[in-house]
């Protein structure tokens, strides 16, 4: 187990600068997940890691070793590749050991690691299959199990569960967590999706453009966003957002947009509010109540639509001119132009400044 | 909605005729097709069979009255090159003694120069694959000269070792796109697993990427040992006279002219030295095809 520390890490591919002065500290024991749309630099801060692009400024330190040039051997790390990259001329077992009899670590302990990594994942009456021979969650289980064996300090994953269909992926996604649980070893997780974010993760590192936006417990980045791209990425449907100005009132702070206004009173504010400031409101799906009719109301809409989803319904409301959507329980039924009454739980909802940036 | 709708009969299955008119057409021109390339091969093996009196009758395609297979053995051991005669083959011992070292060590080369190339990106790789690709266009007479003039200097010029050498770098061009076309089609990945799990540069080449390209391989020794054995100028340039290879050999024999000319005999050495490219084909063919259809579909 160790600790990975990134300070000052600058990245340059083909000329262009992927990562600029990054710094992240991972706790010992902690799993972090980097998250973000394809191109943040999510993969090339995790590739950095593992060894595979050479450092142009800064460092990186794995426990307490300084293996900014070290050859990825030698960091103590292992990892699990979204392609599997299992090796196919090599059984199963020949693969989770290949590292090991690289390293000529002797008979009796590599079958001693291979079994144990293959109790853990279910891949017992496997060993002696080719990978061509596995289905894509068994091959995914195999790749786990390479890295397993050899023992890692930190083990880094690069979208393992993107490849498998939906059920597969809830299910590795778990194992992976019991693993985690159950190894307590540094676990550095890249994804983007959020829900595997949002499940796994002890912290979440939400990236963009080569930056770090924001890296907190899954409750504070999905609850306290620090900008709006923050807030819209995570949360499906997403975050509600209201382009408005803020104007205070007497103390009372109020967001207006056209027909639509909001009284904000009960927001946290980090700073007091200032009057006649623009600024995008957003409140998650969740976080607004379709009221009865003695019931406290703030605003009132026209049902536009309504998306079933099982357990729970999505009912798409339109509220003097904005669009707003509403989760909701699924045994009340909402007819499209039908007047609802909504009600906002303001203390739960962000307020950024206009330009989205930042949190107030 | 419980009206009962008249549902049509089922649809008889429809049946497979094995000869119609356009399968007919077909089979008859892939068949007259094949008969016009296997012509050659058929006047090469009748001729060979021939009697001299025989051939000088001149009906090409007459089957012989009574098959001459020692003819074959003719050619093969007492046929006479200028003063020596003991047939071709010292020409065929001389061509399988470079023909095996020369596709083993030049397959090999390439495949090491394709998994270099694609996987340990050196700053000057690509710059040399386009230098290499470059060399394949370059008509290779143009190079014979300097070739001739540098191992004379070296001082190996007219040895078994300039003529391996000459079939290793001619064959470099063509087997290091093939393999390097392989692997740049396989995931990164997988070489990144392998260099996390300890593999250095030798050990990922032979226990996991060789390996792996085993169609490739098959592909590549293929084209090789069939353009060596056919190979003739590069045999009469560089081996020597000791190391001639079975073309150059023929030739020689197909050119001794004292008396009358024995295209009975001649036919007979043609045969035994197309025999082991033939073979590798009609081997082959299957594996070949796989392998060129694999690297179009994934190149």
């Amino acid at each position: 187990m160790a600790s990975v520390h990134i300070k000052d890490l600058d990245i340059v591919l083909g000329g262009n600068s992927i990562l600029k002065s990054m710094n992240l500290e991972v706790q010992d024991g902690e799993f972090l997940v980097l998250l973000g749309p394809s191109g943040c630099g999510k993969s090339t801060l995790l590739h950095s890691i593992a060894g595979f692009y050479d450092v142009h400024d800064g460092q990186i330190i794995i426990g307490d070793k300084d293996v900014t040039w070290a050859d990825p051997k030698d960091r103590g790390i292992g990892m699990v590749f979204q392609s599997y990259a299992l090796y196919p001329t090599m059984n199963v077992e020949r693969n989770m050991s290949f590292g090991l009899r690289v390293a000529r670590v002797d008979k009796a302990e590599i079958e001693k690691r291979v079994n144990k990594a293959a109790d853990m994942l279910q891949l017992k009456e496997l060993l002696k299959r080719r990978p061509s021979q596995l289905s894509g969650g068994q091959r995914q289980r195999v790749a786990i199990g390479r890295a397993l064996v050899r023992d890692a300090q930190v083990f880094l994953f690069d979208e393992p569960l993107s490849n498998l269909d939906a059920k597969l992926r809830a299910e590795l996604r778990r194992e992976l967590k019991e693993l985690h649980q159950s190894l307590t070893a540094t676990m550095i997780y890249v994804t983007h999706d959020q829900v595997e974010a949002m499940t796994l993760a002890d912290r979440i590192a939400v990236m963009r453009k080569g930056e770090i936006q924001q890296i907190d417990t899954p409750a504070m980045v999905y609850g306290k966003p620090t900008n709006v791209f923050v807030a819209g990425f995570l949360g499906s449907p997403s975050m509600n957002f209201v382009n408005g100005r803020l104007t205070v009132e007497g103390d009372r702070p109020i967001v207006r947009a056209g027909e639509f206004s909001i009284d904000m009173s009960a927001y946290p504010f980090l700073a007091a509010p200032q009057n006649g400031q623009d600024v995008i409101l957003g409140i998650r799906p969740e976080h607004i109540q379709l009221a009865g009719d003695g019931e406290n109301a703030v605003l009132t809409g026209t049902v536009k639509l309504v998306e079933p989803m099982g357990a729970h319904q999505i009912v798409w409301v339109d509220c003097q001119g904005q669009r707003l959507s509403i989760h909701t329980e699924s045994s009340s039924i909402y007819k499209p132009g039908s007047t609802v009454r909504l009600a906002v739980d303001c203390t739960r909802s962000s307020i950024f400044q206009g330009d989205g940036e930042r949190r107030l | 909605m419980n009206s009962t709708v008249s549902l049509p009969t089922k649809a008889a299955r429809p049946r497979r005729r094995a000869f119609t008119p356009d399968r007919i057409g077909v089979y008859a021109f892939l068949i007259s097709a094949a008969a016009f390339f296997l012509l050659p091969l058929y006047v090469m093996v009748v001729t060979s069979l021939k009697t001299g009196p025989e051939v000088r009758e001149a009906i090409l395609f007459g089957w012989p009255s009574t098959p001459q297979f020692q003819n074959w053995v003719e050619a093969w051991s007492t046929a006479c090159i200028s003063v020596d005669c003991s047939g071709i083959q010292k020409g065929f011992w001389n061509s399988v003694r470079l023909v095996i070292p020369a596709t083993v060590l030049s397959v090999l080369l390439g495949a090491l120069n394709g998994y270099a190339l694609s996987f340990w990106r050196s700053k000057w790789g690509d710059m040399l694959f386009a230098i290499l690709m470059l060399g394949a266009f370059v008509p290779f007479q143009v190079m014979i000269y300097p070739l001739v003039a540098w191992f004379r200097l070296g001082g190996f010029y007219n040895t078994y070792w300039s003529i391996l050498l000459v079939h290793c770098i001619f064959g470099m061009p063509v087997l290091t796109l093939l393999f390097r076309n392989y692997y740049v089609s396989i995931p990164q990945e997988l070489f990144k697993a392998a260099r996390i799990d300890g593999g250095g540069f030798w050990r990922i080449f032979l226990q996991l990427m060789l390996p792996m390209a085993t169609p490739m391989l098959v592909v590549a020794t293929i084209l090789q040992l069939t353009g060596i054995w056919n190979d003739y100028l590069f045999g009469l340039l560089f081996a020597g006279k000791d190391n001639y290879p079975m073309t150059v050999q023929l030739n020689n024999l197909v050119n001794t002219t004292f008396g009358e000319r024995r295209y009975h005999i001649d036919m007979a050495a043609t045969i035994l030295t197309s025999l082991v490219p033939l073979a590798v084909y009609f081997f082959s063919g299957r594996w070949f095809v796989r392998g060129i259809a694999a690297g179009a579909v994934k190149g």
